[in-house]
């Protein structure tokens, strides 16, 4: 899953960038509102995180442009402001979400998710087709009696596809939502995790569509 | 005690009154007394014309006539009809006179008409004593009036002063500097000026706690900033899975630690500069110039930025070397913070008037003219800027000039190169005892 972090202070975007690549997001930053508008425009970000204060043009105008253009990625907001007058403008603006400086990582990951999961209609806090599982929070995925933990790319590539079952996603489509800008992407890359999620849970667990991409069974 | 106006006043008011009054009393004691006086002495004549009139009447009879009476003892002898009063003596010439006698002092008329002759005589105490009375009497009405126009003095001037304590309790009741003006109405007019001295002084104190607050609620904002990044730093490297992947990440976390460092340090040297005293002394420029030069050389190095100093003959000036350290220090730590590897720093001190010019150009961005107000406000930082500052230095800076009494402004290169002019300017009071040769 590829995120959007939208952040000023170099330090903590720095900071954060690590934490999500660490919880297998492919992430890219922006430092300033004009910029993000632009980057926004591209639409190749499942996720954003906006901090709400940031030099130029301000967070929340980000967001108002975002929704404006009928954009519906969710948006979660990181402020260090805690007027609440703010929070509450951004939710009506259309924020999924936010969090208040200082956050706890671990729970800004939790309402990343859970805001995923909302956006991709599902209750659960886990992804499944009926055939395979998997939780986001510990990237255990499940298959009959078989239980693996799944490498942060692994995991990420199987819950890219989870979360349209029964859609065939091109390799491009799968490299854009692994990696960030600044990630030099070998060819055999989206093969080589491919292999390695089919060894871990079984070969027929991703199906390869000849000449077109990759999809898990439509759920049953 | 307090110099209570309204009691000294009062007193002032009572002292004149009581002294006035005291005064008229006497007056009209005095007159009153002689009138009295008067009065009695015609009495006599009175009793001796009408005794004349009708000589043998019972009036005139010793011990009978209702003349003895007890209060005013007036004493009737019909010459020759009664016996002469034994202590009368010899002093039978007419006319009115006071006498000692063996009955005590006496008032006696003797007037003769035809063969007879009237002896009317009072004794003295009981003139006088109807006299005293009588003056008393009179007296009694200014004696009252005194106590009361001190009561109507003391009313009348605690009346004036109403307002004016009202105010005081009020002012004395409030817990904050209330927002609006406090309305004291009703003041009087001499007391008016004052009263627009406090508002006046109120509007400032308001004024100066609104910046307070907002630069409080600002620094917690920004004490936040490294707080939220060393807390992900240190979870980061609690999730590192390598030793390398730790060394890695400890990196930031140094540097989280040092920006924590460093802002809580500005913070109290911004706090410092109001509240630790600056003696003014004689401050060699180009030596300071010199020291700061050396204390920066290091970091300019590391960057690879070339950092000079221009300085031409520049006369000591009465300042604080603290401070100015403070300001000179804070712009060079700017300049080589924006200015790029390549660039260069140069710290210029030349003599301007009576005081001197000190100015630390860069080869920076530069600060646009519309952003150069604000780039004094405390945790301003320039848009589009990758450099983490904390935002206090330019702050730290201006309060520090403040206080000295030096300018502190941006400007454009002299050159019209790419860069920021940060120019300092003090104040022409020159150290005594140094001068230009």
């Amino acid at each position: 899953m590829r995120a959007l972090l939208i952040e000023d202070d170099p330090m903590i975007a720095a900071a954060i960038e690590v934490a999500l690549r660490d919880a297998a997001y492919a992430v890219d930053l922006v430092r300033d509102g004009e910029t993000a508008d632009r980057v926004l425009r591209d639409g190749q970000h499942q996720i954003v995180l906006l901090d709400i204060g940031l030099p130029g043009r301000d967070g929340l105008s980000v967001l108002q442009r975002l929704r404006e253009r009928g954009d519906r990625v969710p948006v979660l907001l990181i402020t260090a402001r805690d007027a609440a007058a703010d929070r509450v403008r951004g939710l009506d603006l259309g924020a999924d979400d936010y969090v208040v400086k200082p956050f706890d990582m671990d729970e800004l990951l939790a309402r990343m998710r859970a805001v995923v999961r909302r956006q991709s209609g599902q209750a659960a806090a886990e992804l499944g087709n009926g055939d395979v599982r998997l939780d986001p929070a510990t990237r255990e995925a499940r298959r009959g009696d078989l239980r693996v933990v799944l490498t942060a790319r692994e995991f990420a590539l199987l819950h890219a596809l989870l979360l349209r079952p029964g859609t065939i996603l091109t390799r491009a489509q799968l490299e854009d939502r692994l990696y960030g800008w600044n990630e030099e992407v070998e060819s055999s890359a989206v093969d080589f995790l491919i292999h390695g999620v089919r060894r871990k849970l079984g070969a027929d667990v991703i199906k390869n569509v000849r000449g077109a991409g990759w999809m898990v069974d439509k759920a049953r | 005690m307090t110099r209570s106006f309204q009691r000294r006043l009062v007193l002032h008011l009572g002292v004149a009154v009581v002294g006035l009054g005291l005064l008229a009393a006497a007056a009209q004691f005095v007159l009153a007394w002689r009138e009295l006086r008067e009065s009695q002495d015609d009495m006599l004549r009175q009793v001796a014309a009408l005794a004349l009139r009708h000589p043998g009447h019972e009036m005139s009879a010793p011990g009978r006539g209702g003349l003895d009476d007890h209060d005013s003892r007036i004493h009737l002898a019909m010459l020759p009809i009664d016996p002469a009063p034994a202590w009368l003596g010899s002093a039978m010439t007419p006319g009115l006179r006071t006498l000692d006698t063996r009955a005590g002092r006496m008032r006696v008329l003797v007037q003769r008409q035809g063969p007879y002759t009237a002896v009317v005589a009072q004794a003295t105490d009981a003139r006088d004593e109807l006299a005293w009375n009588g003056a008393l009497r009179a007296l009694l009405p200014s004696l009252l009036l005194v106590p009361l126009l001190i009561g109507l003095i003391g009313r009348g001037v605690r009346r004036e002063f109403e307002p004016v304590v009202r105010a005081a309790r009020r002012l004395e009741a409030l817990e904050t500097v209330p927002e609006p003006s406090l309305e004291l109405r009703d003041m009087p007019a001499e007391i008016q000026p004052f009263v627009d001295a406090i508002e006046g002084l109120l509007g400032r104190t308001r004024e100066l706690m609104r910046q307070q607050q907002r630069f409080v609620a600002d620094a917690a904002h920004e004490l936040r900033s490294p707080l939220t990044a060393l807390a992900l730093q240190a979870r980061n490297l609690r999730h590192a899975k390598s030793l390398d992947e730790a060394r890695l990440r400890l990196m930031p976390l140094e540097q989280g630690i040092e920006r924590a460092r460093k802002l809580s340090e500005q913070l109290l040297d911004l706090a410092r500069i109001e509240s630790a005293d600056a003696p003014r002394e004689s401050v060699d420029l180009v030596a300071l110039g010199r020291e700061l030069l050396a204390m920066h050389f290091p970091v300019a190095e590391q960057s690879g930025i070339d950092l000079g100093m221009e300085a031409g003959d520049v006369p000591s000036v009465l300042s604080s070397a603290r401070l100015l350290r403070t300001i000179l220090g804070n712009a060079i730590d700017n300049a080589l913070k924006y200015t790029p590897a390549g660039g260069e720093v140069t710290l210029r001190i030349v003599a301007l008037g009576d005081g001197a010019r000190c100015e630390i150009i860069d080869s920076g961005p530069g600060v646009e003219p519309s952003e150069r107000a604000e780039a004094f406000k405390p945790f301003h930082r320039l848009a589009g800027q990758e450099i983490g500052g904390t935002g206090l230095g330019l702050a730290i800076a201006r309060e520090a000039a403040r206080r000295i009494g030096a300018q502190i402004s941006l400007h454009d290169r002299a050159d019209r190169r790419k860069g920021l002019v940060v120019r300092v300017d003090l104040p022409g009071v020159r150290a005594i005892g140094v001068n230009e040769s």
